[in-house]
């Protein structure tokens, strides 16, 4: 009786040692992996976008298909807040300390994807800013062994996530 | 079983020390890449901050063409490029020129010409009278794109200056004669049907003739219409004269990148329909674009060498080498003033860091970009429309079909941004105040707050076309309109636009071709 419980304990471990534990630990190094892929490829968008003042839904094609080929899926969010100097111009006096009072407003993924579908492109403004910010949507293997230790609920249950933003430094032609 | 617990151990032996050892690699390489991405974004802001200290320096300095105040003006924005990029990686006080030891080069391109900022070699002498090299980081003289054509069997040895459009300065010997002049090289028979002519109604009548004369923003005491049409003059009486001058000059040698190269004197600076200046894809952009690379790249290959140099000097083993730009880097580049930051023999984890940034400036006084000209309405009161649009936008036509007799004026985009003014009030008080030249139009929502409006577009004479908001051809006298309102505004702001370089001008007319 106590042989085979010994042996069951033995297997077992031998099992989490000879097989959880390298599958569990490979896997993390996957996402590690996809992780820095996708946290290149999201600061290498941002500047290509920013300094040439012009999104296009080729150069955006071309971002995904790097997310992508990790083997995940991912919610991409971007966001473009575009500078409007008008109500600045507006005031005619201001105090000595102030330079301007510009605001910005923001549009979102669904819209820009769709003046992409439109259009190609869109076109940025010197000022204007970026946000892109980037989690994976599917399980991957690592959490998958992580839920059965302990389950994560909530909007923060991804793996891999990048997140990058910046002023538009030129005026896109 | 016992077999099997002895391999189980051993299999973990192995496999968790590779395991770790995996681990541990890839974290660092995230971490580096990390770190190398955040390199990557303070050296673009810190670029970007440079650039725009430029734009606000030159645009508030009423001599910023002359070449010792951009001196003093690029100076500043060195200056606020090292304090960003001290300030990015968190060094502070006078630790902060330690970030220029990283700094092989920067590169201001400018209208005709560069400044490279770069690290000279300095001989000093120390207590006990040795010589001591250190390297200091000086801005360099100034460059002008130029090359130098002989033919010597036609007694022809002559240098261009080009610039970032179709203007260049021209001096030397051309067939055994000296010449000395500069102007702008046009192809002008197509733009000869949108050129102000004085029986144009719309734009030449007597109110409007009135009202232009007293209200001419930065006219230089000449009105829009001289302005506009004294730069086509120039250029077609400049173009033609110096084509007959080279027309017959045979095979010129240049040399560019060390090399001796032979160019045909006719294609590259005779104009043509087929060799239109205004064209990006024309012989003679072609060649000019090759000359100022060529320029550009053997004087930042001088300037790493250098910092080479100081890096064996410094016993520092990193080799630093001049990144090849790509045709859309130096297509940004040609287009408008630019700076181009080199950071190089930073440590970040286990690499070293080697990257380079290029910022395109928008708004200057230096250079008039294309697409940079805002244009708005005005009635014969000289009332401007609620608001300035680019001319490809379908709400200025649409301005204009609503009231056809208002006038569209077209000025560069810097005019509508404003100047910022502090005064005194009677109270002494400081009352700070845009200055925007009169102007009281706001930027359109559609063409310019939110860029809506797509690139310009031309048709097969690379002559700039239109549509209206429905996305139709306009009519033909309608593309006039649009054109001859167009062309107009660039050439009164290429008019007006103040070169250093044409001092060759002899006032006397000697010297001319």
């Amino acid at each position: 009786m106590e042989n085979t419980f010994v042996t069951i304990i033995a297997i077992v471990l031998a099992a989490v040692l000879m097989f959880i534990f390298p599958m569990m630990s490979m896997s993390q190094r996957t996402d590690d992996v996809s992780q820095l892929a996708v946290q290149t490829a999201t600061e290498d968008f941002v500047v290509d976008v920013r300094t040439s003042g012009k999104l296009t839904e080729d150069r955006l094609d071309e971002y995904m298909t790097v997310l992508y080929s990790t083997g995940n899926s991912y919610d991409v969010e971007i966001s473009i807040d575009v500078l409007d100097e008008n109500p600045g111009k507006k005031t005619a006096q201001v105090s000595s300390d102030k330079i301007g009072e510009n605001i910005t407003y923001s549009i979102y993924t669904t819209q820009i994807e769709g003046n992409l579908e439109r259009d190609g492109y869109i076109l940025l403004k010197e000022g204007d800013n970026i946000n892109v910010s980037v989690k994976n949507s599917n399980t991957t293997i690592a959490q998958m062994f992580i839920n059965v230790f302990y389950s994560i609920t909530g909007n923060d249950t991804y793996a891999i996530a990048a997140q990058s933003s910046g002023i538009i430094t030129t005026t896109g032609r | 079983m016992l077999k099997l617990q002895t391999l189980s151990v051993i299999f973990v032996l192995i496999i968790v020390p590779i395991t770790i050892l995996l681990s541990y690699y890839i974290d660092n390489q995230i971490d580096t890449v990390a770190l190398q991405n955040s390199y990557d974004a303070k050296l673009l802001n810190a670029t970007y901050d440079a650039i725009v200290a430029f734009e606000v320096n030159t645009k508030n300095n009423t001599y910023s063409t002359n070449a010792e105040s951009i001196r003093r003006d690029i100076n500043a924005s060195i200056n606020t490029f090292t304090k960003s990029l001290a300030n990015n990686f968190g060094v502070s006080g006078t630790s902060k020129n330690n970030m220029l030891t990283y700094i092989p080069a920067l590169v201001y391109t400018l209208y005709d010409g560069y400044y490279i900022y770069a690290p000279i070699p300095k001989t000093t002498i120390d207590e006990n009278g040795n010589p001591v090299i250190t390297y200091e980081h000086t801005l360099k003289p100034y460059i002008y794109y130029t090359s130098r054509y002989t033919n010597t069997a036609k007694n022809t040895d002559f240098i261009v200056n080009y610039s970032l459009d179709n203007y260049i300065v021209v001096y030397g010997n051309i067939n055994g004669n000296y010449y000395s002049e500069a102007g702008y090289l046009i192809y002008a028979n197509k733009y000869e049907d949108y050129i102000f002519q004085n029986t144009d109604e719309t734009y030449y009548n007597d109110k409007a003739l009135d009202f232009f004369k007293k209200n001419e923003h930065f006219s230089n005491n000449k009105s829009y219409y001289e302005n506009a049409t004294e730069y086509y003059k120039n250029a077609k009486d400049f173009t033609e004269r110096f084509n007959n001058k080279i027309k017959d000059l045979g095979q010129l040698n240049t040399v560019i990148n060390g090399e001796t190269i032979t160019v045909d004197a006719k294609d590259i600076f005779v104009v043509s329909e087929d060799n239109d200046p205004d064209n990006k894809l024309s012989p003679f952009v072609e060649h000019k674009s090759t000359i100022i690379k060529a320029s550009i790249e053997s004087n930042l290959k001088s300037a790493i060498a250098s910092y080479n140099a100081r890096s064996i000097l410094n016993d520092t083993t990193y080799d630093f080498k001049m990144p090849i730009l790509d045709e859309v880097e130096w297509d940004k580049m040609l287009s408008n003033v630019s700076i181009i930051s080199f950071m190089q023999g930073l440590p970040v984890g286990m690499n070293t860091y080697n990257n380079y940034m290029i910022v395109t400036s928008t708004e200057n006084k230096q250079c008039i970009d294309e697409e940079a000209i805002y244009f708005v309405t005005t009635d014969y009161a000289g009332n401007e429309g609620k608001y300035y649009h680019r001319i490809n936008c379908p709400l200025l036509n649409e301005e204009i079909t609503n009231e056809p007799g208002r006038i569209i004026k077209g000025y560069k985009s810097i005019e509508f941004n404003g100047i910022y003014e502090v005064t005194e009030n009677s109270l002494g008080e400081k009352i700070g105040k845009y200055n925007y030249n009169g102007h009281t139009a706001l930027a359109c929502y559609e063409c310019i707050v939110e860029s809506r409006v797509g690139s310009f577009q031309y048709d097969e004479d690379n002559l700039i076309t239109f549509k209206d908001k429905d996305g139709n051809e306009l009519s033909d006298a309608d593309l006039t309109k649009f054109r001859k309102a167009y062309y107009n505004a660039l050439f009164k702001e290429r008019n007006k636009l103040s070169k250093v370089s044409s001092y060759v001008n002899d006032a006397n007319g000697n010297s001319k071709f």
